[in-house]
């Protein structure tokens, strides 16, 4: 069961009033920690990793996006929505094309256009996090995920600590590259932490995802020296990590933190984000790649696990 | 690859749970298939092409015409044991469990007193009709049509059905605001009391008559011709019992099979013993089940008599032969599924029109496990386990298995239930002890049998051996109602005034004046089912006694009265309102269109709802797509649904039964969501004319409830739902990852627990068939809900690019089991 803690009034509002951005709410997931969970997706990161599956959360930013499938080319604008048929480019849209779509997200019959990322405080998240608390047995409550749930740390906070004061599990999932202050500050109101650990290399780490893994590799330290509640979540990437020599580099990493109570997880690349680009208008940068075949990942996480590590695959 | 985990296999699934609750090793349930035996029985079964039977007719013409003037409970027992003495019958070559209603299984039986005007016009069609179809010989539609159909005309319940309904009724039904049922068929959907007929046997019901008929408050004529009726009903029993013992006699000196003539001694022995003593172990009392269904179809050819509370009344028989040693679990296993397939083997002919309603021939064989002992412990026990197997080794249709669980149910229990669910068979279905028991109580049924309750048919409420619920007395149209109100109660296509003359929605002002009249048009139309349902159930008392289904429903041998004459302990009637999330996602479209945002004016809408939406896919869309839709959590529309649903109840409750106790209301349909929507023009949802509402009962629209599987169970709750206590009808769709793996099992079992505290009555999962998905990929629009789930991802099946939902299906392709 959670800490509680308990909160005035006063506090209680306060934290309520809390804003951020993010761009959706699953209800009945039943990856990412325990039990049955209510995701919480933050808004913008700070990795750009190729293969990411939810490319709707790099930016931190609102974004159009523009679903092929749920247009019905309805005929009402004089020009036709381009995206649904094509890619916009590198450059990104026009503002005047922005604003043109922007108005177009208000007729659109289907909400094919649409806008994704939107500003809610917490206590409007967390009326509709409470509403699932039915479901929440055995460990089961709220996750923060995204994008990277720590480039928000006071809507994060706000959320943790609401979701404690009323009992419910709390879990964050982080990419981990984040100042220690900032780790420090939500640990107390953290249940469990889903922490990704992508390379131990710093430059393949930098070359994939746009930067160094020095402050994740750090931060991972100090959460183990803190005794956190930790699980680490290790992505299997073609063409990043998908092989014996990164994993057995990641293995050693983690056998040498020293914490027999690691256990790792082992997330098989899976190319269901595709469609998300497209919607966005933005390429695929990880195409090339052909998913792994159950034999691989088999492999991999036996491998791992001759290094005394507990593991799972999937989340 | 979406998912590794399932690389578990079944086996680790089921190694967690704790000997010896499941009664079975891990390997059982990895293996999960029947016998050979009990799998070459199954595959004659589904070989096997449907005939017609006309020897009930014929057998039931001249006993009708040698009784006539006799008084009607006697000519109903004298029927049927003119039947049991003239009918052929055949024991199969492998069956341990015998006995049948027709010579063959499967066979369409035609029972003339009911209606025989709808059989001749579709005689010649029944070969090739859309649903259910039998194969007909042309002498036998000779015989029909020349010697056996020309005495019915006139004397059949559909006959006389149709001459005593009022105009006001009739108006509403041809208007279809309302069906009435039973109106051709003997009405079934009952629990007979199994406890009472293996306990007593023959004999000791015959005794039980014979005590009864001294009584002195039972001295009355129409008293003393039930008790006369009644014996002559066990004396038909006994005799179709003997009969196949003679039969089992006769293959024995027949075989040159060492071994078989063996087992057919055997079951003439069990058939002899049963024609009049009390079954005494696990295998008397399979088969003297069999007789009693077999039995109650032959005297009633109807839908839905079920056989309940199973795991707790066959336990004793089982524990006693475990514990002597004369079977084996293997062998008990074995039995029990020879029974299951027997469940399989009685169809129910139905007019092309019923069978649209119900399609697939549901007999309604409803058995349930778990759930509650009479002082509240729990119920759940190794036959729990041992019929959720039979239903994961077969995987038939019959019999309908259903679960019921409360706050305590076993984790295990739960574990066993979700596995087999994700095998895909809808079944079992799952029922909530935690709303139901309370609904119960409120409807005056005694603790002991509220809590001891079972299911009739699909989802039907009721108390076996003491009620008749008349569960399946109508369906009420509430969706065509809104449409007709939305028109001053006319017809949008003829103009005709079907409903009461309130204003049409383009003289209304404000939404209340909606609510006021849609309000008005409800309470009309429920007055006149009501008055339609009770004549059709007088008719029942007056041409359908049913004398053998007497004998097992406590208090009319006590009583001296026919259950149909309200002889049962408890009774009640029935009506469904349909369909729930139609009305609530139209009214919530018609308030913020056209009352609150005002970008569709009423007269426009009533215009585009006459014609079709034609021209106006535009509006179509949004109406869809930006008006809150009943199945996501969201109150907006969601009061809707609780507003008209609650209304609906207690709109029927107030009702008396011509039996005594109340109409209660019901929320579900079967298939009949397809021709109610038939019945219905295009409306403010979006929804075309003519095209099916929402499914199940309480399901939102197909494709609308878009925020996952709780977002949609709490939607649902937030109905009164105890005082739909005939019954509801939840469906949930699911994709295979989701019951792939032992940790997937787990978490489903999380959702059964949440589902049981939301106080829901009824859910029913299908995990949806590679079939199922090419058709979400052909017409994304009903199958926007189905949600992929995978670690810190989110994202919608139809929303996929077609490679990636290609991949799925190749996933799901290659772990589709049975």
């Amino acid at each position: 069961m959670s800490k509680t803690f308990d909160l005035s009034l006063t506090e209680r509002s306060r934290l309520e009033q809390v804003e951020g951005i993010i761009f959706d709410i699953q209800r009945y997931s039943v990856h990412d920690g325990p039990g049955l969970r209510t995701n919480v997706f933050f808004k913008g990161c700070p990795l750009h990793c190729g293969w990411c599956a939810n490319p709707e959360s790099q930016s931190m930013q609102p974004e159009l996006v523009l679903s092929e499938v749920n247009c019905i080319s309805c005929g009402q604008f004089e020009t036709p929505c381009p995206i649904c048929w094509a890619e916009q480019g590198e450059s990104g849209w026009s503002r005047e094309q922005l604003e043109e779509f922007d108005e177009r997200t208000a007729i659109c019959p289907t909400g094919a256009i649409h806008w994704i990322g939107e500003r809610r405080t917490a206590g409007d998240i967390m009326r509709e996090v409470r509403r699932d608390a039915p479901f929440y047995a055995e460990g089961g409550g709220l996750t923060l995920t995204g994008g990277e749930v720590t480039m928000q740390p006071d809507l994060a906070e706000a959320l943790l600590r609401l979701a404690q004061a009323e009992g419910i599990s709390t879990a964050m999932e982080t990419c981990g590259h984040t100042r220690w202050p900032v780790l420090e500050r939500l640990l107390p109101y953290l249940d469990h932490i889903l922490y990704d650990l992508k390379q131990v290399d710093t430059e393949t780490h930098r070359k994939f995802t746009g930067l160094g893994n020095e402050l994740i590799l750090d931060n991972l330290r100090w959460l183990v020296a803190a005794k956190a509640p930790l699980t680490i979540r290790v992505p299997l990437i073609p063409g990043l990590n998908a092989s014996a020599e990164p994993m057995r580099a990641i293995a050693g990493f983690v056998r040498d933190l020293g914490d027999s109570r690691l256990s790792i997880h082992l997330l098989p690349y899976h190319t269901l984000g595709q469609s998300k680009y497209k919607a966005l208008g933005r390429t695929y940068p990880w195409a090339e790649h052909d998913r792994l075949m159950t034999d691989e990942v088999n492999t991999l996480a036996r491998l791992v696990e001759s290094y005394g590590l507990m593991v799972k695959v999937g989340g | 690859m979406i998912n590794i985990e399932s690389t578990d296999n079944v086996q680790s699934v089921m190694k967690e749970i704790p000997e010896p609750t499941t009664g079975f090793p891990p390997e059982v349930w990895h293996s999960t298939r029947p016998s050979t035996r009990a799998a070459r029985i199954k595959q004659q079964l589904l070989a096997n092409e449907r005939q017609i039977d006309v020897e009930r007719a014929r057998f039931a013409t001249e006993s009708y015409c040698a009784t006539e003037g006799e008084s009607m409970v006697i000519r109903r027992a004298k029927l049927l044991l003119h039947l049991v003495r003239s009918m052929s019958l055949a024991i199969g070559p492998d069956e341990v469990i015998v006995g049948n209603r027709s010579l063959l299984p499967r066979m369409g039986v035609i029972a003339p007193e009911g209606a025989v005007d709808w059989v001749d016009k579709e005689l010649e069609i029944l070969p090739t009709r859309p649903q259910d179809r039998f194969n007909i010989s042309a002498e036998q539609i000779r015989e029909l049509r020349e010697d056996i159909f020309p005495y019915w005309r006139g004397r059949t319940l559909e006959d006389i059905v149709a001459t005593r309904v009022p105009d006001d009724v009739r108006i509403a039904v041809r208007g279809k605001a309302f069906s009435l049922n039973q109106t051709d068929h003997a009405q079934g959907h009952i629990l007979p009391s199994v406890e009472n007929w293996l306990r007593l046997g023959v004999g000791g019901l015959r005794d039980k008559v014979l005590a009864a008929r001294q009584q002195p408050e039972a001295q009355s004529q129409a008293q003393q011709q039930f008790y006369e009726a009644a014996l002559i009903a066990l004396q038909a029993a006994a005799e179709l019992m003997q009969r196949y013992a003679r039969l089992a006699d006769q293959l024995a000196a027949e075989s040159s099979d060492s071994a078989r003539q063996h087992e057919l001694q055997e079951i003439a022995a069990v058939c002899d013993w049963l024609a009049e003593h009390p079954a005494r172990d696990f295998r008397e009392a399979l088969q003297g089940i069999w007789f009693l269904f077999v039995l109650l179809q032959i005297e009633s050819n109807a839908s839905s008599f079920s056989p309940g509370r199973f795991d707790q009344y066959m336990l004793p028989y089982l524990e006693r032969d475990l514990e002597s040693g004369q079977l084996t679990l293997e062998q008990a296993q074995e039995l029990l599924e020879y029974l299951w397939l027997k469940f399989n083997e009685i169809v129910l002919l139905r007019s092309s029109s019923s069978a649209r309603y119900f399609a697939g021939f549901p007999i309604g064989f409803n058995l349930v496990v778990g759930g509650q002992k009479t002082d509240g412990s729990d119920a759940t026990n190794l036959l729990s386990y041992m019929c959720l197997r039979a239903q994961a080794d077969l995987g038939l249709t019959q019999p309908n298995l259903s679960i019921r669980l409360h706050q305590n149910s076993p984790e295990a229990f739960l574990r066993a239930a979700s596995f087999v669910i994700g095998r895909g068979s809808g079944m079992p279905q799952v029922f909530n002890d935690e709303v139901i028991i309370p609904g119960q109580l409120n409807r005056g049924i005694a603790p002991e049998d509220a809590l001891n309750y079972a299911v009739v048919g699909c989802v039907e409420l009721s108390t076996p051996g003491k009620a008749l619920g008349w569960s399946d007395a109508s369906m009420f149209n509430l969706t065509r109602v809104l449409e007709l109100t939305l028109f001053g109660g006319k017809d949008s296509q003829t103009g005709e005034q079907i409903g009461l003359a309130t204003p049409p929605l383009d003289r209304m002002h404000a939404f209340d004046e909606l609510e006021a009249a849609y309000d008005q048009q409800l309470a009309h139309f429920v007055a006149l089912m009501v008055k339609g349902c009770n004549i059709v159930d007088s008719i029942h008392a007056e041409i359908y006694p049913s004398p053998f289904l007497s004998l097992v429903i406590e208090d009319c041998i006590e009583r001296g009265l026919d259950v149909t004459a309200g002889g049962a302990h408890y009774n009640f009637s029935g009506v469904q309102g349909v369909q729930i999330a139609n009305v609530a996602d139209s009214l919530a479209a018609i308030k913020q269109a056209v009352f609150d945002e005002q970008w569709l004016s009423a007269g426009d809408l009533l215009t585009t709802l006459r014609t079709n939406f034609a021209e106006q896919e535009v509006l179509r869309q949004r109406l869809i797509n930006r008006v809150p839709k009943y199945g996501n959590d969201d109150d907006r529309v969601d009061q809707h649904a609780q507003k008209w649903g609650d209304r609906y109840s207690t709109l029927v409750e107030q009702y008396p039964t011509i039996r005594g106790g109340v109409y209660q209301p019901g929320f579900y349909t079967v298939s009949a969501h397809v021709p109610m929507g038939a019945n219905a023009g295009a409306t403010p949802d979006g929804r075309l004319a003519g095209t099916p509402l929402a499914d199940g009962g309480l399901s939102p629209t197909a494709g609308r409830d878009k925020r996952g599987a709780t977002a949609a169970l709490n939607s649902v709750s937030k109905l009164n739902l105890e005082l739909a206590s005939n019954g509801t009808l939840l469906n949930m769709k699911f994709l295979p990852m989701f019951f792939e793996g032992s940790e997937a099992l787990k978490k489903f079992t999380l959702l059964l627990r949440g589902f049981c505290q939301l106080h829901i009555p009824h859910v029913q999962f299908n995990v949806v068939s590679v079939d199922t998905l090419r058709q979400a990929q052909a017409n994304p629009e009903e199958f926007r809900s189905l949600v992929v789930r995978v670690a810190g991802y989110s994202a919608y099946f139809t929303e996929l690019d077609k490679e990636l939902q290609d991949e799925i299906i190749r996933r799901t392709e290659f772990s589709d089991v049975g």
